[in-house]
């Protein structure tokens, strides 16, 4: 093969390897061209354009520590990147997430690809609590959410996402909205009587002098990824957030410290939050499209409800649960309903009742007698002391 | 110690000084800072007029709070990594000084009280953890180093726009205190968060 045919080939391949978005390799088939061929314009000027747009990662030296750096590909600041298994970087100047593979920038993910999970908009307005409120701000985190499952009585990590949509009210006050996939809340800054800040070992914790102790629902370890609107502090992409949170009564009380580079707290805030449904979103925000689609939605589970209830009161229902302990075969517990007393709208509820027989397997049996052509639904929830249900079992006949 | 009506040496706007205690007075018309002597104004200060960001309170305005009648004297913008937050100066009508600070739309109400005991030097005050202040426990909320952006009307302290100040703030049983270190003393203010209709402007 000729150096022509040689240097053709060299390009073409090359041609192929930036298609692939395998620039490293590209980069460096470009020094093989050049070293065929040193004046090859269309090599010297893929070889610039690989390292101007920060396509590539170059090495450096810190201390022991190897530290990688790229410019972000959408604003060109300079990020650094310290582990070699690093698959994405967020730009901490324009919040751009930059996907990496192999040393290769194989996406940009400008701060865009990050929208609203909802149907809320920034200059929004809606009411809460009988005060109006502006949505100014969003900011979108990421975080490993180490949550307590009552049921298997442990905390689970799981990683989470979730928006804090930043609110001002008309007298200049903030307040926030908190939104993930499954629920929303309404948060609003506090001063509390007894204020601390958890170690992450802790799992109990309380923040005002008339709580007792209460177990910590989830603990948070977030990052921001994405923030867009206005705030009157500086958010960064790629800070840290700590934050833990438990539940007394109505509402949930949280502390969260925001972290500086060092990990060290920087600043510690203290909020409560009142959970909200997506209708009391859809009400508060004046949003007839979706406050039509859930009264829609609740009209149709009424509807059933009342066919539901109609055959429930007509069966003439019994219903019977019996506890059991399984190897003694002694029955605990039998609880009898008619529920031909019910009524259509309600039901009848019974207990809770005390499970004292310690050490011994319990046998739950939930069996009922009806007439021809109804129905009837049953379900037992077995509560904690604190009277938590931690598993439940149902039937329908 | 003078108090009257001067004009300001460096625009010659009327300039009025109410308070026969204020150390210092920003012109609200050029944002030139005076130190307030026996001999009138004296225009050293460094010149930074304010952003006029929206509040309720503005300098000269009149009002009420919890009862007692107060004017509005003068503000003092503090900035820094976070944002900025203002703080209000105010004479009230029993004769008592107050400070309310506006940070983020929330107002918090300061009075100054007396250090009893030393504190540990600033650097070695950790956010998040507790604090001996006058022999009780409070929890360090947030930590910085703030610089003086500006400010407007009468203080009672000297006070120049660029100068810094290391701040901190803490939470002693629900009570707010902000620590201000300046390179000359230390001053404890300690106050309450207050909800915004409780401030009521006149028209």
């Amino acid at each position: 093969m000729s150096d022509k045919q040689q240097v053709d080939a060299a390009l073409s391949k090359l041609k192929k390897l930036v298609e692939q978005g395998k620039y490293r390799e590209a980069w460096m088939g470009c020094d093989e061209v050049l070293a065929l061929d040193s004046g090859n314009e269309v090599a010297a000027q893929l070889k610039r354009e690989i390292e101007e747009r920060g396509l590539l990662m170059k090495q450096t030296a810190s201390k022991g520590f190897s530290v990688s750096t790229l410019t972000c590909p959408r604003c060109s600041a300079s990020l650094s990147i310290h582990s070699a298994e690093a698959e994405s970087i967020t730009c901490s100047s324009c919040g751009a997430v930059t996907n990496i593979e192999d040393g290769n920038v194989i996406a940009s993910v400008q701060a865009n690809m990050f929208p609203p999970y909802s149907f809320i908009s920034l200059g929004d307005e809606g009411e809460f609590f009988g005060k109006k409120y502006q949505v100014i701000g969003r900011v979108r985190c990421r975080a490993d959410l180490k949550e307590w499952d009552s049921e298997d009585k442990r905390y689970y990590t799981e990683p989470w996402t979730y928006d804090e949509w930043v609110l001002v009210g008309e007298s200049k006050e903030y307040a926030y909205l908190y939104e993930d996939s499954e629920s929303w809340a309404f948060v609003e800054p506090f001063t509390p009587s007894k204020p601390n800040l958890p170690k992450p070992t802790q799992t109990r914790m309380s923040l005002e002098t008339g709580h007792p102790e209460q177990r910590l629902d989830e603990f948070a370890d977030a990052r921001i990824s994405y923030f867009e609107g206005e705030f009157t502090w500086t958010p960064k992409a790629g800070e840290r957030i700590h934050s833990f949170e438990y539940t007394y009564g109505h509402q949930s009380f949280s502390v969260e410290a925001r972290l500086g580079d060092d990990g060290k707290p920087v600043e510690v805030e203290f909020f409560k939050s009142t959970p909200q449904s997506r209708l009391d979103i859809a009400r508060a925000f004046g949003k007839q499209q979706i406050l039509k689609e859930e009264q829609e939605k609740q009209e149709a589970k009424a509807e059933a409800k009342k066919w539901a209830n109609g055959f429930f009161a007509a069966g003439a229902l019994l219903l019977v649960l019996l506890v059991g302990s399984l190897f003694s075969g002694s029955v605990v517990a039998e609880y009898s309903f008619s529920f031909n007393q019910a009524t259509p709208d309600e039901g009848v509820i019974r207990g809770p009742f005390a499970l004292t027989k310690t050490g011994a397997v319990h046998t739950l049996e939930l069996s009922t007698s009806i007439r021809d052509n109804s129905w009837s639904w049953g379900a037992v929830e077995l509560l904690d002391e604190q009277q938590t249900p931690i598993s439940a079992v149902e039937g329908e006949f | 110690m003078a108090s009257g009506e001067f004009n300001c040496p460096s625009c010659a706007a009327p300039l009025h000084v109410e308070n026969r205690f204020s150390k210092v007075v920003i012109c609200q018309y050029c944002g030139q800072t005076c130190s307030v002597s026996p001999e009138g104004l004296d225009p050293t200060g460094e010149k930074a007029q304010l952003a006029d960001f929206e509040s309720i309170l503005s300098v000269g305005s009149t009002g009420s709070f919890r009862g007692r009648d107060f004017k509005v004297l003068g503000r003092l913008r503090y900035k820094y990594d976070g944002g900025f937050w203002d703080e209000w100066f105010l004479s009230m009508s029993d004769g008592k000084k107050l400070w309310l600070q506006e940070d983020e739309g929330e107002f918090t109400a300061f009075e100054k009280e007396t250090l009893t005991a030393p504190l540990p030097p600033f650097d070695e005050i950790s956010v998040g953890s507790m604090l001996d202040v006058n022999g009780k426990q409070a929890f360090v909320t947030e930590k910085n180093k703030a610089l003086i952006a500006g400010g407007v009307g009468e203080l009672y302290f000297a006070v120049t726009p660029g100068m810094t100040a290391n701040c901190v703030d803490g939470n002693c049983g629900g009570q707010l205190l902000s620590i201000e270190f300046t390179p000359d003393e230390i001053n404890l203010s300690v106050g309450e968060e207050v909800p915004i209709d409780s401030i009521v402007v006149n028209s």
